[in-house]
């Protein structure tokens, strides 16, 4: 009888071969096929593209209708959408398993996306090649100037796709009307106890405590006045608002009379929910910065990545972005007031998106005048030191 | 389809492994224990000792080493922050434990449907936890259930404000971690034995003696679980003082939150994560060393075994 025998040695070589083949199993992917990077792409549309698609953003509905248009139109084989609860998940993903993370792209933002350039975890895009990608100087020169890759291939860390201005001031239409445009009613003793600040973040809450003082809230001179100021105000606040949807609530059923937010959100609350809201830019001013979208080095579909990003930059794409989430694509002004994106906003509003109040309103609520943009600071370099005084501020402000 | 023959070798081959296995002690434990303590290591040590590392370095590694991060633990808004963490959390767990057991007991000793009420004690766990979250908004908000109910029975008039306050905070949180200290509870109270109750109240004992005397140290085990489970949780919650507390409600779990998320300081994150896991773990030790449970449980210095 031929029994065969298991020994330590036999044990060990089969628990190997399968650990191997395991790990080989969950790398996947065709190790013949040749890595193209984004700025490697000779020709538009690209000759050769993979068919699969994995996508992060947290314009959750914009990114699941262009991921399924996309997939049908370019017949890929798999796509996959996910949204993620902060910016820490996605640069953690891409950080802890910087070659076998499984992203092709992700709606990022300013602050994150240069930790991420910081760390060399992203790809540059070869904006001038996209046919899409058409985006006014006023709102590309100074993303532009921060993220233009020195690597020597050209091509731009992350594209912005909306444009949002924060701190506004948003108001409750049926408890206030027509208040001043300055900043100086968050501090009003008129509304004491009334205030809701937003403070998800602690730039925003302290940006709005620069402004006050008429510093600039990319570097202030006087941290202490900042604190300072904060701090009287804190007394007539009756709450910081860690969300953005609880900060448009409160705003909306009146808890709060006055509050700061994103100018993106006053639009949802007074569109989107016909909320009793209205808003205003600080006569002081306030900080306009951009939502972008990147490509992560070692993307495992990085060609197929850049066509969708160049997809959702068309004015298809642009319309579903502005029908889904109400946010300001970096657009010309005339394109509002009379191109082809504002004739659509003007025939789609009612009918077809269910929009509240006027579509003319909106438009006008888009278009950012040369006064405005000039009274505003673009929220980005901003350096490590400011980041965390900031954080401290806002931890003993928050904290009472 | 395998044949007699390809049969009969699987079962030779499998039985010379089982015969492999039985003969070797020590194989046995890793092939039972391995799996779990290899997950164990993965996914909780090896994380720790990563944070543990981070908290002694300048930046994202590579980076120089520092003490730097701990020291600025003691600057008095972080201590103020633990602080008041601690009262919340104190509170939090007083009051979870005290409505948990009254709970608890009453299902064991005077309800029939049983089962029906672990169901609903355990029906929250079927949501999410920030959706429970949100439902306690909607019921305390301005225009919310409550001011609804308190208007319409005519208590108040108006609207009150219940959100964004302390209370809510400890509304919220012994919301949350009440089921998690009724089921150690409950198994610890039914699994008594109801005879030394009888042999209690035999002997001339009133009934708050005998739950003092009997009941309550025959169940100090799921006390301690039902303890741990509330209070250590509570230490480190932040969801819900960001959704429902108001101004001072900061939490030191916040604070953490906001090292990671927001200022990207990982570095004095985990150096706070760090802390008050050497914290809770040391007021853990230094309970069971000053002989908190004695105390808790009245129990003579010379009383022995329970």
């Amino acid at each position: 009888m031929n029994v065969t025998m298991i020994n330590r040695r036999n044990v060990l070589k089969s628990a190997g071969a399968i650990g191997i083949g395991s790990l080989a199993g969950c790398l996947g992917g065709d190790s013949n096929s040749e890595y193209v990077r984004p700025v490697e792409i000779e020709d538009w549309p690209p000759e050769s593209y993979t068919d699969e698609l994995n996508t992060w953003n947290w314009y959750a509905e914009w990114n699941e209708w262009g991921t399924e248009t996309f997939a049908e139109e370019h017949d890929l084989d798999s796509f996959s959408t996910e949204t993620y609860a902060a910016p820490g998940d996605w640069f953690t993903n891409l950080q802890s398993n910087p070659e076998n993370h499984g992203i092709d792209q992700i709606g990022a933002f300013t602050e994150w996306q240069y930790r991420a350039v910081e760390e060399d975890l992203l790809e540059p895009i070869p904006i001038e090649m996209m046919p899409n990608v058409e985006i006014p100087d006023q709102y590309l020169d100074a993303h532009q100037e921060q993220f233009w890759s020195d690597e020597g291939v050209g091509g731009l860390y992350g594209v912005p796709h909306s444009v949002v201005i924060s701190p506004i001031v948003m108001y409750n239409t049926q408890e206030l009307q027509d208040p001043p445009e300055s900043i100086d009613i968050l501090w009003d003793e008129e509304f004491a106890n009334e205030i809701s600040m937003i403070a998800h973040q602690p730039a925003i809450l302290c940006e709005a405590g620069a402004l006050y003082t008429g510093q600039d809230p990319n570097d202030p001179d006087d941290f202490e006045e900042i604190r300072e100021v904060l701090e009287q105000q804190r007394d007539l606040v009756f709450t910081y608002a860690d969300d953005h949807q609880t900060q448009m609530q409160l705003l909306m059923s009146g808890d709060a009379t006055v509050g700061t937010h994103m100018d993106g959100r006053a639009f949802r609350a007074m569109y989107n929910q016909g909320g009793d809201v209205d808003w205003f830019i600080p006569e002081e001013g306030a900080t306009w910065g951009t939502d972008t979208i990147i490509i992560p080095k070692n993307a495992p579909n990085p060609v197929t990545s850049t066509m969708y990003l160049n997809f959702l930059f068309s004015d298809e794409g642009m319309e579903r972005m502005i029908e889904t989430s109400l946010y300001r694509p970096p657009v010309d002004n005339e394109e509002f007031t009379d191109g082809e994106l504002g004739d659509i906003i003007r025939e789609k509003w009612d009918d077809e998106w269910e929009k509240y109040g006027e579509a003319e309103d909106f438009i006008n609520d888009l278009v950012l005048s040369e006064e405005t943009l000039d009274n505003l600071f673009h929220n980005w370099p901003r350096s490590s030191d400011v980041i965390e005084r900031y954080d401290e501020i806002w931890t003993a402000v928050t904290a009472g | 389809m395998a044949t007699k023959t390809e049969t009969s070798k699987f079962n030779e081959y499998s039985q010379s492994v089982l015969d492999y296995i039985r003969d070797r002690p020590r194989l046995q434990v890793l092939l039972l224990a391995g799996p779990t303590a290899g997950l164990l290591v993965a996914f909780f040590i090896v994380p720790v000792l990563i944070m543990v590392w981070y908290a002694f370095l300048t930046g994202l590694p590579p980076a120089d080493y520092t003490m730097e991060n701990f020291s600025r633990i003691f600057d008095p808004l972080y201590l103020g922050i633990i602080g008041d963490t601690f009262l919340i959390t104190v509170a939090t767990t007083i009051f979870t434990v005290t409505l948990g057991y009254t709970l608890a007991y009453s299902m064991v000793r005077f309800s029939r449907k049983t089962t029906l009420l672990l169901l609903l004690v355990i029906l929250p766990f079927w949501t999410n936890y920030i959706v429970r979250m949100y439902a306690w908004i909607n019921i305390l908000q301005a225009d919310g259930v409550l001011n609804w109910l308190l208007n319409t029975g005519g208590v108040v008039e108006g609207s009150q404000r219940f959100m964004f306050s302390h209370e809510a905070v400890l509304v919220g949180l012994i919301y949350v971690w009440l089921p998690l200290a009724v089921l150690p509870f409950y198994a610890s109270i039914k699994t008594m034995d109801e005879d030394l109750i009888e042999a209690a109240k035999d002997l001339g004992a009133g009934p708050l003696k005998t739950f003092f005397t009997v009941t309550l140290p025959m169940t100090k085990n799921g006390i301690y679980a039902g303890l741990i489970l509330v209070a250590v949780p509570a230490f480190g919650a932040f969801v819900t003082p960001a959704l429902l507390g108001g101004t001072g409600s900061v939490m030191i779990g916040m604070v953490i939150d906001n090292q990671f998320n927001q200022a990207f300081n990982w570095n004095f994150g985990a150096a706070l994560g760090v802390f008050l896991t050497l914290a809770v773990v040391a007021s853990l030790l230094l309970a069971v060393l000053a002989g908190v449970e004695d105390k808790i449980l009245k129990r003579p210095d010379t009383g022995g075994e329970n």
